[in-house]
């Protein structure tokens, strides 16, 4: 119970941070299974890609001497690298590989994505290394470490949290309070309405398709300066344990995936630090069989268009 | 470049074969050149294993590139398979199909990981004539211990690293030792021997492992610090090294200060330190082979290696890009040494001579005991000091 | 199609006909035993064939070629009861490869000296059905009450629990600081897997044939358990489970409707399917001598997935042909090592962008509904539970009456 005590709050901040990255990636599970009722294999390596974006964009800028602009500034090019790369590919990805079988049987998508996967770990793998690649972070963020009593995070830590946290709140206003937003909603309802009542359904999925990958772009971005590496296996786990955390919070429900994302975070780190490290995963799927059995629609599932 | 000497001494040596009438020659006629001659490399090429075969991969092509220049088998040149067995014996048996059914494959560079190899060695020994192998990284002491005679390496074995890193744990001053492995076939047998050792010398110890992908150690993290230990030691290939000991510091543990950490194969390379951001400097590991980079008679073959395929390739290179062109090497003679009779080379001769002779390498002369282990195979141990990695100690096998 | 009657056409000769007509036609063509006969037959000679090549000319590869082929028929035993699942039943279930796995750690633990055990071999088939039956009523019970991509995601995460428990259960587990078992439990030899797996007692020799080789021998008895699986599928598809399947996949309200037990229905296919599975799993491990971790990677159900899809959802031939033209290309490429995904994972994208319904495909489970994912989800799941609106149901009725059979063939057989 002491060492309970002592452990709890740290492992708590823990599992706040890899969960909220998890949020972060089930977002855009949630959103493409919202919009087109299809699981997005590929999300998880999208992420990896961005990763790899702001890990090329930082080695060139902190190469070519760079180093002297302010590491806010820094951040933003990264930004705009990351977020802007992945946005572009998954259109790209949407354009080529999920298009042609929007009204093909639901497993014909499925294998695609599956093959888009293989492509984007093939061609990082060959183009650009089997093994880790270093994300030069200490040449622009402070490497401070946070204390509050007995718990330490490192500041890259709290920004993982934070921005996630941020970009969370920012898609739910845009979601629910644009008018764009409620065109996505309306494709998610009902796609052959929305597109009678004059909705440009394929813009909107065009636009879903930029910001679920966007949002994995930034959180591989986070990813890389937080952990200060990336390497071209890391969306398969990830990306796994990110649609987990959709499916427990509801698939097709936002605020679901973010709340089931810190869930499955803070889940995991408690099981890992007071059960096992080695049945850390084993535990986590279970809580998702569990939370399925007992509500097969998710913790906080409806539908996204249900409640406008 | 020096291509057309080649054709002359072939056509020389085709003559000699020729003017022979195939038949004659007895053992050792060196003007007798094999009509073909294929050996090949065997480990995880793609997959979650890519790391560290990619690199060994790259090293064997290498190895058999330089032997052809210069001379190849009597002139002929050795033709070298890719079987990339993506972590799976499964997999590999069907690839080795090719070699076992084919004389003229006459050894394989690898396999990799020891799982593969126990799971597939029947094979290899059951075919005839038995299909022989050199691995660059298999550690499992059941690897050379079945009494297989196709069974060669040249790393050191579990049994030698794993209380050779308890007794440099417990020489050090270790008090409380977090032991970590990485789920795979090679990291955990071996953290299993370390810890064993801890224990039997009553050093407290606390297991965890970092499952293969996995990217957020401060679970772990926060254990480590809970159970106060002084010094973690992390079996591992190296790809998690450098995010894990990156978070250690994030988490307030700092490498020499308040924390020691041992590492072991593929936690020698210095790229770990540029990795880690610094974060590594201070940190200790052992290897089963000797690194390229800090090997004086290895230096030409780093520079080669470079050559062949760029500035920055060492530091993807993997743990076994050493070892593995040393095994090849090993192989590569034992073939030109083995008598060529009508124009081919029997398997059974090149089993005789793995098991006889002695081979030049980057890393000097080695020679197979009877079970196929490497005679006086050490055991390396570095320390990170600034950018590079120092070998501070070599404790013979 | 207008006619032109001073054109005077010639008649379209049967196989012209056949080629006209459509994916199902082929399928029926490949199904029948003028067919099926000569094509396993043929199969089961072609080492022998292989063999005479490589004694007669300078050409070596009959052991590989074999091999490759005894992995194909494996693959394909696999592809033919995943598309039991998938294809006849409309479940997701990506845990598929777990029971493959099951199959071949029961008949390992059994048959080596792992546990010390040796049983011959129909005491082993026994237990290794009867352990991949009791976890997949352990794994179905509850989730197939869950539809879709639900029941996909409990079957991936109960492979990946399969996966976890097999590597860390060479060691007693230890559990929040208890240890649980004895210091020397070692179940499953952790990330080595179980080594020097009995082979089945088989004779060395057969009349005419003489020595057959220890991998012949075993494409032989992949062979011989396709033919049994097609011959079963085949024989079921007539029966009234197998028109009960095929109404579950096409409309499963509509089957409820008509008073199919469907839950009894899914949880039947979904079993029969694991327990194939675990078979194959059995062979596969006397085959190679071992049982392996990497036997329950998500690849390999991804793999299997591939297979069936890419040969066409529900259709049997289609299975075997998916198999075997995702086995052989990576061998075939094993001089591209880096790029060899790159150019399977290009081809596998166009071939399902330009045939989605697979190569020899007829099926197109639960074709898209012009409603969002949740609402159609809820719509049928929660059928029960708390109110989708009536209106809803009918929308999903119409739209599945309206999309499913969009041209006049008869509704999918194979």
């Amino acid at each position: 119970m002491e060492y309970f005590l002592q452990n709890f709050p740290q492992q708590l901040v823990n599992g706040l941070e890899t969960g909220s990255l998890y949020a972060l990636i089930a977002l855009g599970y949630t959103l493409i299974y919202g919009i087109l009722e299809m699981l997005n294999f590929a999300h998880g390596d999208v992420f990896m890609v961005g990763g790899f974006l702001a890990a090329g964009v930082t080695a060139v800028l902190v190469h070519g001497g760079v180093a002297v602009i302010p590491g806010v500034l820094m951040v933003l090019v990264m930004m705009a690298f990351a977020m802007g790369g992945t946005g572009l590919l998954g259109v790209g990805i949407e354009r080529v590989a999920y298009r042609p079988l929007r009204n093909a049987n639901r497993l014909a998508p499925l294998i695609t994505a599956i093959g888009v996967s293989l492509l984007l770990e093939s061609v990082v793998q060959v183009v650009i290394s089997p093994a880790p690649v270093l994300v030069p972070t200490n040449a622009f963020v402070p490497q401070t470490v946070l204390r509050l009593g007995s718990v330490e995070t490192p500041l890259t830590g709290v920004l993982l949290f934070v921005v996630s946290i941020g970009l969370m709140v920012g898609l739910d206003l845009f979601v629910f309070r644009t008018r764009f937003g409620s065109a996505m909603r309306a494709t998610a309802q009902d796609r052959e309405a929305a597109g009678f009542m004059g909705i440009d359904v394929d813009r909107v999925i065009m636009v879903t398709f930029f910001i679920a990958s966007a949002l994995a772009g930034m959180g591989g971005l986070l990813f890389g300066l937080r952990y200060a590496t990336v390497n071209f296996f890391m969306g398969y786990l990830l990306g796994i344990k990110a649609f987990t955390a959709a499916v427990i919070g509801g698939i097709g429900n936002l605020r679901g995936a973010m709340l089931g994302g810190l869930l499955l975070g803070v889940f995991e780190s408690l099981a890992g630090g007071f059960i096992s490290t080695e049945f850390q995963d084993a535990f986590a799927f279970l809580a998702l069989i569990i939370v399925l059995i007992i509500r097969p629609q998710g913790l906080f599932g409806q539908p996204i268009g249900d409640r406008a | 470049m020096g291509k057309p000497r080649f054709v002359i001494f072939a056509a020389l040596a085709s003559l000699g074969l020729a003017a022979c009438g195939g038949g004659t020659s007895g053992g050792g006629g060196t003007q007798n050149a094999p009509t073909k001659v294929q050996i090949a490399a065997e480990g995880p090429f793609t997959g979650d294993q890519a790391s560290i075969g990619a690199g060994a991969l790259n090293a064997i092509k290498l190895a058999v590139k330089d032997f052809n220049n210069a001379g190849g088998v009597n002139g002929t040149k050795v033709d070298l398979l890719t079987w990339d067995d993506q972590h799976s014996a499964a997999v590999a048996q069907t690839l080795q199909a090719q070699g076992i059914a084919d004389p003229t494959v006459l050894g394989i560079v690898g396999p990799m990981n020891s799982g593969v190899v126990l799971g597939s060695v029947q094979g290899l020994q059951a075919a005839s004539p038995p299909l022989p192998f050199v691995s660059e990284s298999a550690s499992n002491v059941k690897v050379t211990d079945s009494g297989n005679s196709v069974a060669h390496r040249v790393n050191a074995r579990d049994d030698a690293q794993g209380p050779a890193d308890g007794k440099f744990l417990i020489d050090q001053g270790a008090k409380k030792v977090e032991v970590m492995d990485a789920k795979s076939d090679y990291s955990t047998a071996l953290a299993d021997q370390t810890e064993k050792y801890l224990k039997d010398h009553n050093v407290p110890t606390q297991r965890d492992a970092a499952k293969a992908g996995q990217t957020d150690f401060s679970t772990i993290i926060q254990k480590i610090k809970s159970f106060g230990a002084d010094w973690v030691y992390f079996a591992d290939e190296g790809p998690d090294t450098a995010p894990f000991v990156t978070q250690l510091k994030q988490q307030g543990l700092t490498i020499g200060q308040n924390i020691q950490f041992l590492g072991t194969d593929g936690e020698e390379d210095p790229s770990i330190i540029a990795k880690s951001q610094g974060a590594y400097d201070g940190a200790y590991a052992t290897n089963i082979t000797a690194d390229p980079a800090g090997v004086a008679s290895a230096a030409s073959y780093v520079t080669k290696y470079k050559a062949e395929y760029g500035a920055d390739s060492i530091s993807k290179a993997g743990p076994f890009y050493g070892s593995a062109y040393e095994a090849a090497q090993a192989l590569l003679q034992a073939i030109k040494n083995s008598p060529v009779k009508n124009g081919k080379i029997s398997r059974n001769d090149v089993i005789s001579h793995l098991a006889s002779d002695t081979f030049s390498t980057i890393f000097g002369s080695v020679k197979f005991n009877a079970k196929g282990d490497v005679q006086g195979g050490g055991i390396f141990v570095y320390q990170a000091k600034g950018a590079d990695m120092v070998v501070i100690k070599q404790v013979s096998g | 199609m207008s006619v032109q009657p001073e054109v005077i056409e010639e008649a379209p000769t049967r196989g012209q006909r056949l080629w006209q007509s459509g994916p199902a036609a082929w399928n029926e063509a490949l199904t029948r035993p003028v067919v099926l006969i000569p094509f396993f037959l043929l199969a089961a000679a072609m080492p022998l064939l292989l063999q005479y090549l490589e004694d007669n000319s300078s050409w070596i590869g009959a052991q590989f070629w074999t091999t490759i082929l005894a992995n194909c028929a494996m693959y394909a035993c696999l592809a033919i009861s995943l598309n039991l699942v998938v294809g006849y039943a409309g479940l997701l279930n990506l845990g598929f490869i777990a029971f493959f796995g099951i199959g071949s750690y029961t008949y390992a633990l059994v048959a080596s000296d792992q546990l010390h055990q040796h049983y011959p071999f129909w005491a082993a088939l026994l237990v290794v059905v009867l352990v991949t039956v009791a976890f997949a009523l352990l794994v179905g019970l509850p989730a197939l009450r869950l539809r879709g991509d639900y029941l996909a995601i409990v079957t991936l995460g109960f492979g990946l629990i399969m996966r976890d428990l097999i590597l860390d259960l060479d060691r007693p587990p230890t559990l929040a600081g208890h240890q649980f078992g004895p210091n020397d439990l070692n179940l499953t030899g952790g990330t080595n897997g179980i080594h020097q797996v009995d082979p089945f007692k088989l004779p060395a020799s057969l009349p005419l044939l003489g020595s057959v080789p220890h991998f012949l021998m075993y494409y032989w008895i992949f062979l011989g358990f396709l033919a049994l699986s097609l011959f079963c599928m085949l024989r079921w598809r007539k029966t009234r489970t197998g028109r009960a399947w095929v109404a579950i996949r096409e409309d499963e309200l509509a089957a409820r409707a008509m008073g199919v037990n469907t839950f009894k229905y899914r949880l039947l296919a979904f079993t029969v399917s694991a327990a194939m599975a675990g078979i194959v799993g059995m062979i596969d491990a006397a085959f190679i001598f071992n049982a392996f971790p990497g036997n329950f990677d998500v690849q390999q159900t991804v793999t299997v997935f591939i297979m069936v899809i890419l040969g066409g959802l529900g259709s049997l031939p289609g299975a075997i042909l998916g198999a075997v033209a995702f086995t052989v290309p990576p061998f075939l490429l094993q001089q591209f090592v880096f790029v060899k995904y790159l150019i399977i994972s290009v081809v596998l994208i166009a071939v399902m962008v330009f045939r989605p319904e697979g190569l020899l495909g007829t099926v197109s489970i639960r074709p898209r509904r012009t409603m969002g994912g949740t609402v159609e989800l809820f719509a049928e799941d929660a059928a029960e539970a708390a109110a989708p609106s009536v209106d809803g149901k009918v929308a999903d009725l119409e739209a599945a009456a309206g999309a499913i059979v969009p041209t006049a063939d008869p509704p999918p057989t194979t």
